[in-house]
């Protein structure tokens, strides 16, 4: 969403030196990022075949990086860059996956009205516990 | 129709359709910051809507698309490990009323989607689409993993994720007004947890605290239903 860039330990290291040498530190730096992410995301699929376990395998993936970052309690420069440049793109990387609807057509055609139905009614039941959950809880702290 | 004017292998060629998917997405982002980023009309709605009609008019099956499209939904995986930064900043930001602020993910993320599991089950009956369904609140590139793990439709998936969106973006804050329990909390925890990342860019727009709030439980939510889910259904 925000796309804050922080530049961190290479920014500090190269101060000195111009903009087109910067900038090249940290093309290679988003590179070492997507490098990691891609081991965690690997390393999430050879764990859900070993164990396996139904959770996909980049949520493993997360969840093994997640627990990393938190045991050093701090975030590899490398990797925030990498994912703050890919977040941003999503919509991009998610238009080949919904044009496969133009192989469900039928379905939509048949039950299209009947999904737009349930996808707004079911909103209303989870928006009011959502609300009395946080009410309650404000109330009885108070 | 257009497959007169175009020689075929064009058609079959990876390249092509990956020219055609940025090409789409790139005038998606053009319409909308012309439209003041109308909230009916995000890139990825009418970037599909451009690849589809694409499709359609050259009669392109969709396997034959897809050898282009994966080059760029390939990156959906990276994205999703990715999403273990805003989760660790998120657990601490919001340390001391965490248990609070979870029970509400929790609770408020399972009913609604065990309610439109339940209508989809009764009301249409069809085990596919009931699977698909479960996904339908949390952010498109978690759903397309939850739906191609427990074979379910990703494409209907990614459909459900964008109509919940929008739908509930528009709703959500409407709905809680009129029943004056509206609040920066109240109203952003429920945008992230039934709307995702469409409702935490409403949230966006009704103020930081509103969409701090919904980009936590966006990705809780997100988390919690890719863990858990899968096991159930």
């Amino acid at each position: 969403m925000v796309d804050t860039l922080d530049l961190g330990s290479s920014a500090v290291r190269c101060e000195s030196s111009s903009l087109s040498f910067r900038t090249k530190i940290k093309n290679e730096n988003m590179l070492v990022g997507l490098f990691a992410l891609l081991v965690f995301l690997i390393l999430g699929e050879a764990i859900q075949s070993w164990i396996a376990v139904p959770v996909p395998s980049s949520i493993i993936g997360m969840v093994l990086l997640l627990i990393i970052i938190t045991l050093r309690n701090k975030i590899p420069t490398s990797i925030e860059l990498a994912a703050n440049k890919l977040a941003p793109l999503l919509p991009l990387f998610i238009i080949p996956i919904s044009a496969g609807l133009i192989t469900q057509a039928d379905i939509v055609q048949q039950h299209g009205l009947k999904f737009l139905v349930i996808l707004t009614l079911s909103l209303i039941p989870g928006v009011l516990v959502t609300a009395l959950v946080l009410k309650w809880g404000d109330s009885s702290a108070k | 129709m257009l497959n007169d004017l175009i020689p075929a292998e064009l058609l079959q060629l990876p390249s092509t359709w990956l020219m055609v998917t940025l090409g789409a997405y790139l005038l998606g982002l053009k319409l909308y910051q012309q439209l003041n980023n109308a909230p009916w009309l995000p890139p990825v709605l009418s970037g599909f809507l451009i690849v589809t009609l694409a499709l359609w008019l050259t009669d392109t099956p969709y396997a034959t698309y897809q050898q282009g499209g994966q080059l760029l939904s390939f990156f959906l995986g990276p994205v999703v490990v990715g999403l273990a930064i805003p989760l660790f900043h998120h657990f601490h930001s919001m340390r001391k009323q965490f248990i609070r602020l979870l029970l509400a993910i929790v609770l408020g993320s399972l009913t609604t989607v065990f309610v439109a599991v339940a209508l989809t089950h009764y009301w249409i009956g069809i085990d596919a689409i009931t699977v698909t369904m479960v996904s339908k609140s949390v952010t498109t590139p978690v759903a397309v993993a939850i739906a191609e793990q427990t074979n379910g439709l990703p494409a209907l998936a990614a459909a459900f994720v964008m109509v919940t969106g929008i739908i509930g973006a528009a709703i959500i804050p409407l709905l809680l007004k009129w029943l004056k329990l509206d609040s920066p909390k109240i109203t952003g925890m429920s945008l992230g947890i039934c709307a995702h990342a469409v409702g935490t860019s409403r949230a966006l727009e009704l103020g930081q605290e509103y969409a701090a709030y919904s980009a936590m439980a966006m990705t809780l939510t997100a988390a919690l239903h890719a863990i858990v889910l899968p096991w159930l259904f």
